[in-house]
């Protein structure tokens, strides 16, 4: 077996039994991405100086170093600030900037021991599911090399599909680290708003912001956010809860009440929602329990969220003026432009009441729809995304039927609760997952039931072909 | 709360929100983002018809409340002068240079 299909899990082991080095594994993955990555774009940045820190890692271990991530070979998304390492949010504005501090997420990750092997593509600025919104050319789904990865966080989910390393980093404002999870077989975890600092990331919107990963397995993802969650003085917004020690959990077997609501089914794909059906029945068979629950205002979910977060992103993408770091606004693509126009519109005096102010009102509903559903199950469960993964350029036309693929997804971010898609059967011949949110901070039970999921349906032992 | 929200969208309210945004946009564009924006605003204009009088605004979704701190400089967020400027297209004498603001 290659060491670079070996989950997080197993390199840690292998690691530790000395089978293998860190110099060996990352020096692999090297190989794999020069060899892979061209045609594939997952990375914007490879950093082959992470040879001579994987060295390091080994020589720590030597003199009995335990560090939880130690000599693992990790992914950051280009929109997590890494000192010293170009970062580039995918766009022409910041392509050649290079920051001066690590986000917190990075810094965690690297007192755990974790090796930077890249900066991963994205849809710029997080705007985007599909990842074709990048300045650096769209990353292709390994699965399925016409096909998008689905986004914002599409190279970190090709990166870790394709083998060329152990976790990719990943934000998810609206979807962007379930999305292309679902797309790309891989697990997807977007944990409560707060539960990981947002401190260093370049902010999209930041009352919807979560930092999280996306992993090859649910151990892999409990293990990440062990190191990456916790209170951090540098977000005003991280919480100030205790983590849990959540991979010594996942293996609990406990019985679930999952909701499933008619919200979540309108409108999708037949061959997607079936797969969902068939995923929970046998869930049912194993003792959860599936339970009817309703959630009116979900079908309002996706303009509530566009009229909140295009506001929060003029405002953050205020500060990119070309004149502390960058280029000129001139520089901005489409995508973000059409976003900060209708934020200010969405803002501005005679349209505000009408606009952000009624967003914000209706998000409160929201979140007493989803605190109401809360007290009958456990887990809400449902699809990622509507459709199978869709051609390169199918979507492109119009924005509209762009934004509607994230309406199963942004419900969990204006709510602030933590989702995960899970790998389930391929739909269509393509890569599909199972979504579950849970309740704020309930991140353990999603772990618990997502793998149940795994073991039922242990997709991450589909691989896919790459081509050169 | 109910009625249709008028969402048509002229030329000149988008070189104002361009301009609102400071974004600076090609008269060529203005036309494209304006059927795409009128679209999008068309879609989005359905949120009137949930009845919100009386309703709070969320701020933030999990109710944590306003955490604050001394007013100190501490090492963790302390850029040296030249850390600071080492992104900046220009500067001079340690200073950023701007685009000047008023007639000389």
């Amino acid at each position: 077996m290659e060491i670079t299909s070996l989950t997080l899990e197993q390199a840690l082991s292998a690691l530790k039994s000395k089978q293998i080095s860190s110099r060996e594994l990352v020096q692999t993955c090297l190989d794999r991405i020069r060899r892979y990555n061209q045609k594939l774009r997952s990375f914007i940045t490879v950093r082959d100086e992470a040879v001579k820190e994987a060295a390091e890692a080994d020589r720590r271990r030597k003199q009995g170093n335990e560090a939880p991530l130690l000599g693992i070979p990790v992914g950051i998304k280009d929109n997590f600030l890494t000192q010293g390492i170009r970062t580039t949010s995918a766009s022409q504005v910041l392509d050649d900037y290079i920051p001066q501090y690590d986000s917190t997420v990075v810094s965690r990750l690297k007192q755990a021991g974790a090796i930077i092997i890249g900066k991963t593509n994205l849809d710029a600025w997080g705007h985007g599911s599909s990842g074709e919104h990048t300045d650096y050319g769209f990353t292709r789904n390994p699965y399925a090399y016409d096909r998008v990865t689905g986004g914002s966080s599409s190279g970190s989910a090709a990166a870790v599909a394709a083998d060329f390393c152990f976790m990719g980093t990943g934000s998810d404002t609206g979807g962007s680290n379930r999305q292309p999870a679902s797309y790309c077989n891989v697990v997807g975890l977007k944990p409560t708003y707060g539960r990981v600092s947002r401190y260093g990331v370049i902010a999209m919107a930041s009352s919807t912001d979560s930092m999280g990963v996306l992993t090859k397995s649910v151990w892999d993802a409990a293990r990440c956010l062990s190191v990456m969650a916790g209170f951090d003085p540098l977000d005003a917004t991280s919480a100030n809860r205790p983590v849990e020690p959540y991979p010594e959990l996942i293996a609990t077997k406990r019985q679930f009440s999952i909701g499933i609501a008619d919200e979540y089914f309108t409108g999708l794909d037949s061959q997607i929602a079936n797969s969902v059906l068939t995923t929970l029945h046998r869930l049912e068979k194993k003792g959860h329990q599936l339970v009817k629950i309703s959630l009116p205002i979900v079908k309002y979910a996706y303009p509530i969220y566009c009229l909140i977060t295009f506001p929060e992103i003029s405002s953050n993408l205020a500060r990119f003026d070309g004149i502390r770091y960058g280029n000129g606004r001139d520089k901005f693509a489409d995508e973000p432009r059409r976003r900060m126009m209708i934020g200010v519109h969405a803002l501005s005096a005679g349209y505000q009441n009408r606009y952000y102010k009624q967003a914000a009102k209706a998000r409160t509903f929201l979140i007493r729809d989803f605190a109401q559903a809360f007290k009958q199950v456990d887990i809400i469960a449902g699809a990622v995304f509507p459709f199978p993964p869709f051609k390169h350029g199918d979507r492109e036309i119009d924005p509209l039927k762009m934004y509607l693929s994230d309406v199963l997804t942004v419900p969990a971010n204006l709510t602030g609760s933590p989702a995960i898609s899970v790998p389930t059967e391929f739909v269509a011949g393509l890569p599909n997952g199972l979504q579950l949110i849970a309740p704020p901070f309930g991140e353990t039970s999603l772990f618990q039931l997502a793998y149940q999921v795994e073991q039922e349906h242990q997709m991450y032992r589909v691989k896919p072909k790459l081509r050169i | 709360m109910g009625r249709k929200i008028s969402t048509a969208i002229t030329a000149a309210q988008v070189k104002h929100v361009a301009s609102l945004a400071r974004l600076p946009l090609k008269p060529a564009q203005i036309g494209k983002f304006r059927s795409q924006l009128a679209r999008i605003l068309d879609y989005m204009g359905q949120i009137g018809k949930l009845r919100t009088a009386g309703e709070s605004e969320t701020s933030h979704a999990i109710g944590i409340t306003n955490r604050m701190r001394t007013d100190e400089v501490t090492s963790p967020t302390r850029l040296s002068q030249q850390a600071a400027l080492s992104n900046a297209k220009r500067t001079r004498d340690g200073y950023f240079v701007v685009d000047a603001i008023f007639e000389p």
